[in-house]
């Protein structure tokens, strides 16, 4: 599992350089420099068609890249780009140190808290309002134990989490 | 304006049965005809038929405890989906994307609604004047269940065919360059879900021939009532707890 994680990491830094040489590429290709497309390594190929995670991080990039070619080139001043970078770093810096502080309780856990209480208001008006035996009661906590074991299947994938913006 | 007004006010008049009756002539057909179907009204029984309707909690448990038919459960989920997918795609992308990132928070805030619609109902009931409101509360529980229920089933779809299409839509979309063959794979998309839907709205039914387990009433009809509460949790957070 973490050799897995491990080569997925080295992959996705391989597509973020493939990423890069590819816009590079295009640049040269306007300004009419010829240039080779680049060409992706084959041990990358070879994982891609394996893991998932790595495929979508490929169509994440490449619909990043689709979005961007898209847009209509302005003269910019680059002072400007490098300030705005240096803001930024300072957010990521203050943003890994509040990651790295342990979460009192998250969005998920006040979820789960939540759910379990409604449940058991609900589980309480059941037989109190329909007279409903506990074997009901019995039949609804399955039903939803089910449900919520489908949770893994329903999960997305943090799309957003291996994109290179998020990983700065 | 003041023609239309005028009008308005004189037509209960000209449609009462003595206007005619006094001028003793003979009334057309469709006057006659109207005024049986508001006799009959009158002398019909009440809207209410089943007292379980004012017991909002023993009206659905009857109705959970009931063999559902899957020949004709299947083609209405289908049809639900299928339509709520047409008609409201965006609110339908946010309700899937809350179910599939924050499940107890949907499962929570539909049971929430479940249990606070009920009890207006129930309330509603008690007096003999706000009847028709809780007819009326009943019938958006009902509606909110069928709605939840096409979210859910599109959301288990999404679930299901997002490892098939990545590898057969994803993929090629990708590497794409030309618009036709983009627009190839994005009706190649449709179709994948489109199937993926009757898939899940098939799965789903067969749920409603699990019969009862022992003393376990009906587990499969309850789990589809949480699936549609799971969907409708989506949908209602879309609309109304999106920050």
């Amino acid at each position: 599992m973490n050799n897995q994680s491990e080569k997925c990491l080295l992959v996705q830094n391989m597509l973020d350089s493939f990423s890069e040489k590819l816009v590079d590429s295009r640049i040269k290709l306007r300004q009419k420099e010829g240039s080779q497309p680049p060409r992706l390594e084959d041990e990358a190929q070879e994982h891609l068609a394996l893991c998932e995670d790595c495929l979508n991080y490929k169509i994440a990039n490449a619909a990043l890249m689709e979005t961007a070619s898209a847009l209509p080139m302005l003269p910019y001043d680059e002072s400007l780009t490098l300030s705005i970078m240096k803001d930024l770093a300072q957010d990521f810096q203050l943003q890994s140190t509040v990651e790295n502080l342990p979460a009192p309780a998250t969005r998920q856990d006040k979820s789960i808290v939540l759910l379990l209480l409604s449940f058991a208001v609900f589980a309480l008006l059941l037989p109190l309002e329909a007279g409903d035996s506990p074997w009901s009661i019995l039949s609804w906590s399955l039903a939803l134990s089910l449900v919520i074991l489908l949770k893994p299947l329903l999960k997305k994938h943090a799309e957003n989490e291996n994109l290179p913006y998020a990983r700065v | 304006m003041a023609v239309m007004v005028a009008a308005f006010l004189a037509l209960p008049l000209w449609l009462s049965p003595c206007a005619d009756g006094v001028a003793g002539l003979t009334q057309p057909a469709w006057k006659s005809a109207l005024y049986s179907t508001r006799e009959s009204l009158q002398n019909s029984q009440p809207i209410l038929q089943s007292k379980e309707i004012r017991f909002p909690f023993i009206y659905f448990r009857q109705a959970l405890n009931r063999q559902w038919q899957p020949r004709y459960f299947f083609p209405f989920l289908v049809f639900a989906a299928l339509t709520f997918s047409f008609v409201a795609p965006g609110s339908l992308k946010a309700a899937i994307n809350n179910c599939r990132s924050n499940l107890p928070g949907c499962l929570a805030f539909s049971i929430i609604f479940t249990v606070l619609t009920m009890i207006l109902a129930k309330a509603a009931f008690a007096a003999p004047a706000l009847e028709p409101l809780g007819v009326v509360v009943m019938g958006l529980v009902e509606l909110a269940y069928i709605l939840g229920l096409a979210v859910g089933t599109h959301s288990l779809a999404e679930s299901l065919t997002e490892k098939c299409s990545a590898r057969l839509v994803g993929k090629s979309a990708s590497e794409a360059d030309d618009k036709g063959r983009r627009q190839e794979i994005l009706g190649k998309d449709r179709l994948i879900k489109v199937a993926g839907v009757i898939m899940v709205a098939a799965l789903l039914s067969t749920l409603t021939l699990i019969p009862d387990l022992g003393r376990l009433p009906r587990l499969g009809n309850r789990l589809l009532v949480v699936v549609a509460m799971l969907g409708l949790g989506g949908l209602l957070k879309a609309k109304y707890r999106q920050n």
